[in-house]
C-alpha cells in the first residue's frame, strides 16, 4: 500500500506537467488561429524561413 | 456531365470551370515567384503610405514579430495563404509575412528602411485589395488576450475536474478511514485552482449582476459553486457528510467549455476593423496655393482646400469651389441617383464624387458634419437601447428566487430539529438545483445556432437576436438596395433597338466614368464593339461627356430628372442631332414581391421606408403589395427612426450607413448590403447573400433554436426538481450527484446537437 505514497504525487506531477505545457503553448499563441495552419500544411515546401 | 467541370486547376488540383487555374493565386504560384519592380512614390497608388504620418498611424509597436497589418480583401483559398506568406520573395523589404485566414489579414514584418507603400503595392499586384489596419482599430488583438485567458481557465478546470474524479472513485467504492480523508483533502486541494482561477469570470458576472440589480445566469452559478465548496469543506473538516468537489468541478469545466464555443463563433466574423477605418484608409490631396500635399483623413482640417478625385468620399462637410459636381448620395441618404451640385453649395461628408478633380473647401470637421453627428448618435444609442432580457435570464431569475426561498424556508423550519442537518440539506439543494441547462445548455445551443446561421449566409452579432426576432410583428423595409437591386439598370430606350455601333460609341465615351449610368450600360451591353479611337474626350461637370470619334462630334447629356419622374434618362447626340434616348431604373429584385407577400400571409405587417422620391416609393410598394399608407418616402435617417418608434416589436431591413440609425432603433436590425463591420456596428444581423431569402432562414432557425432551448430547459427543470426533493429529504448522496450531473449534461449536449443538426 505504501507505493501509493509515490504514485499519487507522480500522477499529480504528470498532470501538472501537461497542464503547464498547455498553458505555455497557449501563452505562445499556439491556439490563436486554428484555421490558417490547416491551409498552410498543404504547401509543398516545408521549410519556413525563420525570422 | 459537363466536360468543363472535369477540368482541374494546374496548380492545386481543385476542379475548376475556368481555364488553367482555379484562381489568380494558383496562377502566380505555378508560374514564377520573383521580386516585383519597386515603384517610385509617384507611380505607386499607395505612395502616401510612406509619409511619416501614415507610417506612424499603422505601426503596431507592441508586437515584436510583425509591425504592420493589412486586411487583404479577396483571400479565399489555400493558395492565397501560400501566396501571401511568400511576400518576402516578391519584395525583399518584407522579412516575414503571416496570414490569418479567418480574419483575412496578413501581418508583415517590414525592415525599418523598407517601403510600406511597396508592400501594399505588392499585395495589390498579387490580386488582393490591401487595407492597412491601425493598431487601435485592431479588436482581434484584444480578443486574442481574452481567448488565451479563457482557454487557460478551461485547461485548469479540466485538469482539476478529471483528477478529482480519480480520487473520488475509491471513496465511492467504499474506501474509508485515513486514506479516504487523504483523498478528500487532495480533492479539496484540486478544487482551489478552480475557485481562484477558473471561476473568476463568474464572480465578475455575479458582481455586475448585483451591482446593476439584474439577475443573470452568472449569479446562480457563482452561488452554487461557492455553496458547493463551502458545504464540502465544512463536511470535510467535521469529517462527516457529503462532499461535492467532483460534481462541482466537472460542472465548471462544462460551463466554461460551452461559453468558449459561443465566444469563438461570435468573434469569427467581427473582423478587426471598425467603422472609422472606412475613412482612415482614405488619403486626400490638400492644395496650398500652387503646391499640393497628400494628407491622411485624420489631418483634414477646417479651411483646407482639397482636390477630390473621382470615386472619392468626402471627408467632412465641404463647400464646393468648382463650378459643378455630381455626387453619389447613396451612403448618405440611400438615394440611388446622383445629384448635381453647383458652386457654393455645401456637400456632405460621406458622399462620393463622380467627377474628376473637384475642388472643395472644408467647412466643418468630420466630428461636426452631418455624418459625424449621426455616428455620434449611434454611439450613444448603443448604450440606450432597451435591455432585452433573454429567456434564459428570465428563467434564471425565477429559479433562483424559488430555490433560495425554499432553501431558507427549509432551514428555518428544520433548524429546531437538527441544525447541522438543516444547513447541510439547504446547501445541498442550492448546489443540486443549480440551473444546469441554463448555465451550459443555452450557450451551447446558441453557439451551434450561430454556426448554422453562418453557413446559411446569415451573420448574427448576438445570440439573443434569435429570441428577439420571434416577437417581431412589424417589418420595415428600406427600398434602395433592399427591395431593389440598388443600382441602375437600362429599362428602355428610344428607338427600342440600339445599333451595335452606337452602343460601342456610348461605351467608349463613358469608359472612364464611375457614374451609376456607366455601370448600367457596361452591364447591359457586355459584348458591344468599341471603336478604336476617341479624340478630345471631355467630361462636363454635372452634365455628361463630349468626344470625337471618326470625325464626328458626340455628346452624352444627362436629361434633367423632372422630365421623367421615375426614371433617369440620357440623350446621345451626334453632331448636335439626337441619336437616341436611354432610360434607367433601379429595378426591384426578382424575389422581393413574392417574399413580401409570403411575410404578409404569415401575419407580419410590412412597411416601406425610403429616402427616395414619394412617387418611386409608392410604385415599389404597389409592386410588392405593401399598402400605400405603410409606404413612406422622402425620409431622412432621423425620420425613419421616428416612424419606427411609433410601432412595437419592429424589425428593420436596410443597407449600411444611411439606415444605421433606424437599424439600431429597431428591435432587430438587419443589414443586407455594405461592409460587414460597418453594418454590424448598428445592426444585429447581416446577410451575406443578396435578396430576402435569408430572412426566412433566419425565422426558421429562430423557431428551431427556441424549440431546443425549451426542450433543454424542461429536461433541466425536471432534473432540478428531482435533485431538489432528494436533497431536502436527505436521500441524496454525493455519488448520486456525481452520476446524475454528467448524465443530465450529456442528455443536454445530445439534445442540442440533434435539434440543430
Amino acid at each position: 500500500m505504501n507505493i501509493i505514497l509515490l504514485m499519487i504525487p507522480m500522477a499529480l506531477l504528470l498532470g501538472v506537467g501537461f497542464v503547464s505545457a498547455f498553458l505555455w503553448a497557449t501563452s505562445k499563441g499556439q491556439f490563436d488561429d486554428l484555421e490558417t495552419p490547416a491551409h498552410r500544411i498543404l504547401s509543398e515546401e516545408n521549410e519556413r524561413k525563420k525570422s | 456531365m459537363d466536360p468543363k467541370s472535369l477540368q482541374v486547376c494546374a496548380y492545386c488540383g481543385t476542379s475548376t470551370q475556368e481555364a488553367r487555374y482555379c484562381c489568380n493565386a494558383c496562377e502566380i504560384l505555378d508560374q514564377q515567384v520573383r521580386p516585383l519592380p519597386v515603384l517610385s512614390e509617384q507611380e505607386n497608388t499607395y505612395g502616401y503610405l510612406d509619409k511619416d504620418e501614415f507610417r506612424r498611424l499603422y505601426l503596431h509597436p507592441q508586437q515584436e514579430d510583425f509591425n504592420y497589418l493589412f486586411f487583404a480583401e479577396g483571400l479565399h483559398c489555400s493558395s492565397c495563404v501560400h501566396l501571401l506568406e511568400k511576400l518576402p520573395q516578391f519584395y525583399e523589404g518584407i522579412a516575414n509575412a503571416r496570414v490569418n485566414f479567418g480574419q483575412s489579414t496578413v501581418a508583415v514584418q517590414l525592415a525599418p528602411e523598407a517601403s510600406l507603400a511597396q508592400a501594399a503595392h505588392v499585395i495589390a499586384e498579387l490580386g488582393y485589395k490591401p487595407t492597412p489596419l491601425a493598431a487601435q482599430d485592431n479588436l482581434a488583438e484584444r480578443y486574442k488576450k481574452e481567448n488565451r485567458a479563457f482557454l487557460m481557465r478551461i485547461a485548469v478546470a479540466g485538469f482539476c475536474a478529471g483528477n478529482t474524479m480519480l480520487f473520488v472513485i475509491p471513496v465511492y467504492a467504499g474506501l474509508a478511514g485515513t486514506w479516504a480523508t487523504v483523498f478528500n483533502w487532495i480533492s479539496f486541494a484540486l478544487f482551489l485552482p478552480i475557485l481562484f482561477f477558473s471561476a473568476v469570470p463568474f464572480y465578475r458576472g455575479a458582481w455586475n449582476s448585483l451591482k446593476y440589480k439584474v439577475i443573470n445566469v452568472d449569479l446562480p452559478i457563482a452561488i452554487a459553486m461557492l455553496s458547493g465548496f463551502a458545504l464540502s469543506t465544512y463536511n470535510l473538516i467535521r469529517d462527516d457528510g457529503a462532499i461535492y468537489y467532483d460534481s462541482t468541478a466537472s460542472f465548471m469545466f462544462f460551463i466554461l467549455s460551452a461559453r468558449y464555443l459561443l465566444k469563438r463563433v461570435q468573434q469569427n466574423y467581427l473582423s478587426p476593423s471598425r467603422m472609422k477605418s472606412f475613412f482612415q484608409t482614405e488619403k486626400y490631396l490638400r492644395l496650398n496655393g500652387e503646391e499640393s500635399q497628400t494628407i491622411p483623413w485624420s489631418s483634414v482640417k477646417t479651411g483646407d482646400v482639397l482636390k477630390i478625385h473621382q470615386n472619392q468620399t468626402l471627408p467632412a462637410d465641404c463647400e464646393l469651389i468648382s463650378d459643378q459636381a455630381t455626387l453619389d448620395m447613396s451612403l448618405f441618404n440611400g438615394e440611388s441617383l446622383p445629384k448635381v451640385f453647383s458652386s457654393g453649395m455645401i456637400l456632405f461628408a460621406g458622399t462620393r464624387s463622380l467627377d474628376h478633380n473637384v475642388l472643395v473647401r472644408v467647412e466643418r470637421s468630420f466630428a461636426q458634419s452631418k455624418l459625424g453627428l449621426l455616428f455620434a448618435q449611434l454611439d450613444q444609442g448603443a448604450l440606450q437601447k432597451s435591455q432585452f432580457i433573454a429567456l434564459t435570464d428570465k428563467l434564471a431569475q425565477k429559479l433562483i428566487m424559488v430555490v433560495f426561498s425554499i432553501a431558507i424556508l427549509f432551514f428555518l423550519i428544520y433548524m429546531n430539529v437538527n441544525t447541522t442537518e438543516a444547513f447541510n440539506r439547504s446547501l445541498a439543494l442550492i448546489v443540486l438545483a443549480c440551473p444546469c441547462a441554463l448555465a451550459f445548455g443555452s450557450p451551447l445551443t446558441f453557439g451551434l445556432a450561430l454556426k448554422k446561421a453562418q453557413k446559411n449566409g446569415v451573420l448574427l452579432k448576438d445570440a439573443t437576436t434569435l429570441e428577439r426576432i420571434l416577437k417581431v410583428k412589424n417589418i420595415f423595409f428600406d427600398k434602395t438596395g433592399t427591395l431593389t437591386e440598388g443600382s441602375l439598370s437600362l429599362s428602355h430606350s428610344e428607338p427600342p433597338v440600339i445599333s451595335s455601333r452606337t452602343q460601342g460609341i456610348i461605351l467608349s465615351l463613358e469608359a472612364a466614368s464611375y457614374h451609376p449610368i456607366a455601370f448600367a450600360l457596361r452591364h447591359a451591353w457586355p459584348s458591344a464593339q468599341r471603336p478604336d479611337k476617341v479624340e478630345s474626350i471631355q467630361e462636363i461637370l454635372g452634365h455628361g461627356v463630349r468626344g470625337r470619334i471618326d470625325g464626328k462630334n458626340y455628346e452624352i447629356r444627362h436629361l434633367s430628372e423632372s422630365t421623367h419622374e421615375d426614371e433617369t434618362a440620357i440623350e446621345v447626340l451626334e453632331d448636335g442631332k439626337s441619336l437616341c434616348r436611354l432610360y434607367f431604373l433601379d429595378a426591384l429584385r426578382e424575389d422581393s414581391p413574392s417574399a413580401v407577400t409570403r411575410l404578409q400571409k404569415q401575419g407580419y405587417h410590412c412597411h416601406l421606408l425610403s429616402g427616395d422620391k414619394k412617387s418611386r416609393v409608392h410604385q415599389a410598394a404597389l409592386a410588392c403589395g405593401i399598402s400605400r399608407d405603410n409606404a413612406h418616402g422622402e425620409l431622412f435617417p432621423e425620420d425613419k427612426k421616428e416612424i419606427l418608434a411609433l410601432y412595437k416589436d419592429t424589425c428593420m431591413i436596410g443597407d449600411g450607413a444611411n439606415d444605421s440609425l433606424s437599424l439600431q432603433a429597431a428591435d432587430v436590425g438587419i443589414a443586407v448590403k455594405g461592409s460587414v463591420d460597418l453594418s454590424l456596428n448598428s445592426a444585429d444581423v447581416y446577410f451575406t447573400r443578396g435578396g430576402l431569402a435569408p430572412l426566412f432562414d433566419l425565422f426558421n432557425l429562430a423557431h428551431q433554436t427556441r424549440q431546443v432551448l425549451i426542450r433543454n430547459l424542461s429536461i433541466s427543470l425536471i432534473y432540478n426538481s428531482i435533485g431538489g426533493i432528494l436533497a431536502l429529504t436527505g436521500f441524496i448522496n454525493p455519488m448520486m450527484a456525481a452520476i446524475l450531473m454528467p448524465i443530465s449534461s450529456i442528455i443536454i449536449i445530445l439534445s442540442s446537437l440533434w435539434g440543430l443538426r
